[in-house]
């Protein structure tokens, strides 16, 4: 591996850092806390290539041979350093989806949530809008029993992409909860059962409706998934941050 | 795109002998196969739309997003302990440590094991730094303990514990106890009963007359090497968690040495970064209290792309007998402080 290969794949890897960290592709692999870390490191990469090509290429300019100094062994192994650069390239993923939420475990304690549901949804509907609620609030809201009396009454919009059901006339709401990168999500489910028309897996919908808690207490084959009853249903463009971040 | 597939580098100047020869041809080989790999490259670059249809299937997606959440999320990490570790190789004198270090062991690998208290970061920036402070004349004992120690009881893990252990703060005394327990007995064994050739020296000094070229060859090499090793590990682990379902172990929970046992293979396999393993330990409800405290103290000590990583800071021969004895101690501790603390 010469000087000029290894600077071209620090120079690789921090341009993928920088493209990613600078827009909102980071979302689909990482918490938005990480951004100026990433960014950082993709400046950092992108500067030390800089300081190893230049000479580098200053020197093949002027045709004058390697100075031997500067020539240290490096095992091959650092060539799987392109391997990110390549698959972000060709395979460039979409977030994770469908496939990712029907093997998740379903046995999971999600984690408390730190606001008050009661007082988001009083203030947020005034005027008679529906609140946007994120899933998993809906989700651990609907376990407790003071705010599932809340959310049986009070129209809220949940926003999550589409996971076939076995029932007809129903499907899974699903959104990922994401602590660190994409790596540890955890799915967040809701049935939602609905009159509309169901739209096909991975397709991301918003619904408006209410928690049925009879139906909810009587559903023991959803692993406690909470059961919406939705009055609307909108089809809609992939959101920006396809995850759900605790706070 | 300013890559230039033909390297020059063939133009190199070898004196002609037979030995000159010998050293031609094979630069000649390796020169072709740089070439191979950055034609590859272009190639992907510029017609990566035609090849889309080839990765439509869901499953590779899904490897591929794991794959890159993986490696973007440690790629910050390595990146600052590669610079620590290039600034250690340029700034602090060889002689340092051997003359600041405690003397006795007795003392080195518990100021050790604290000193990882200081490094606010994951698994990924302490390994370059443990790597260079060997190099630097650190007895083994104390660089090893401080390799185990500093991703699992820096504050920025306690604090990640803590939330996500809310009102059980015994949990984050538990993982600072027991991770600085296994870190001291691990470091202490492996630095006594170590072989001369443990260490293969894969870390070379590089010592320039200026400390700025020090900082640069050291870190570009470091980077190289950690981070090949890295992007394999992520792979391995993708793939796992492709292949695997984590639903698979919906049905496997339990209690008692099963529960333990199934929570640390798990913790190697799926090598969740140690400032989020927590967040996944208490998703895993159907697990004792005590089990998950193994899976906090084992991940950060030892999981798939650690070992891939030690293998490239240490050697393979070291890794092979590190990674069973940091995996055996760590069950060990984190068990038995479980049991008397949880």
């Amino acid at each position: 591996m010469t000087r000029t290969d290894r600077g071209l794949l620090c120079g690789l890897v921090g341009a993928f850092a920088l493209q990613t960290g600078l827009t909102n592709g980071l979302y689909r692999y990482l918490r938005p806390s990480m951004r100026p870390w990433v960014v950082l490191a993709g400046i950092g990469l992108a500067t030390i290539a800089l300081v190893v090509l230049v000479p580098e290429l200053a020197r093949r300019m002027r045709r004058r041979p390697p100075t031997g100094a500067h020539e240290h062994p490096v095992s091959r192994i650092g060539w799987f350093l392109a391997l990110p650069v390549c698959v972000a390239v060709t395979i460039g993923p979409p977030a994770l989806g469908a496939f990712a939420a029907g093997r998740g475990s379903t046995l999971r304690d999600l984690p408390e949530i730190d606001f008050d549901l009661d007082a988001y949804l009083t203030a947020a509907s005034f005027g008679g809008q529906v609140p946007d609620v994120r899933v998993v609030d809906f989700v651990v809201g609907a376990e407790d029993d003071e705010t599932a009396a809340t959310l049986a009454v009070q129209p809220v919009r949940l926003t999550g992409f589409v996971v076939k059901s076995d029932h007809p006339h129903e499907f899974r709401l699903v959104r990922f909860l994401v602590s660190c990168c994409a790596g540890d999500a955890l799915p967040t489910a809701v049935v939602v059962r609905t009159d509309a028309a169901i739209p096909p897996e991975d397709t991301w919908v918003t619904v408006s409706g209410t928690l049925d808690r009879a139906a909810t207490a009587a559903d023991t084959e959803s692993f406690a998934a909470p059961v919406f009853r939705a009055d609307e249903l909108d089809r809609i463009e992939a959101p920006d941050k396809p995850y759900e971040f605790p706070t | 795109m300013s890559i230039n597939p033909v390297s020059p580098e063939r133009a190199i100047a070898v004196p002609c002998t037979a030995e000159g020869d010998v050293v031609r041809k094979r630069v000649s080989n390796r020169t072709r196969a740089a070439t191979a790999v950055w034609a590859y490259v272009i190639w992907v670059v510029v017609y990566r739309k035609s090849f889309r249809f080839l990765f439509a299937d869901p499953a590779v997606q899904n490897w591929a997003t794991v794959f890159l959440s993986l490696c973007l999320q440690a790629l910050p990490f390595l990146v600052l302990g590669v610079t620590v570790s290039a600034l250690i190789a340029a700034l602090v004198p060889s002689d340092l440590f051997v003359r600041l270090a405690p003397r006795r062991p007795l003392l080195a690998v518990p100021a050790a094991g604290f000193a990882g208290a200081l490094l606010p970061g994951c698994e990924c920036s302490s390994i370059p730094i443990a790597g260079r402070l060997v190099n630097r004349g650190l007895a083994p004992a104390a660089a090893l303990t401080f390799l185990l120690s500093a991703p699992a009881i820096n504050p920025v893990v306690m604090v990640a514990t803590s939330v996500a252990f809310p009102g059980r703060p015994e949990m984050v005394f538990a993982r600072f106890g027991a991770s600085l327990l296994t870190a001291m007995i691990v470091g202490s064994v492996r630095g006594r009963f170590a072989d001369p050739a443990w260490l293969e020296r894969r870390l070379a000094d590089h010592v320039h007359e200026r400390r700025w070229h020090t900082f640069v060859d050291t870190a570009v090499t470091d980077m190289l090497q950690a981070g090949g090793f890295l992007a394999l590990g992520a792979a391995l682990v993708a793939t796992l968690q492709t292949v695997v379902p984590r639903n698979a172990l919906d049905s496997v929970a339990g209690h008692g040495m099963t529960a333990v046992f199934v929570m640390a293979v798990l913790a190697v396999v799926l090598s969740v970064c140690s400032e989020a393993d927590a967040f996944v330990a208490a998703g895993l409800s159907q697990f004792s209290m005590t089990s998950r405290l193994v899976f906090m103290v084992v991940g950060p000590m030892v999981d798939l792309k650690l070992i891939a990583l030690q293998t490239g800071a240490f050697g393979r021969r070291f890794a092979s007998r590190f990674a069973p004895l940091t995996f055996a101690t760590a069950v060990g501790v984190a068990s038995v402080v479980g049991i008397v603390v949880l």
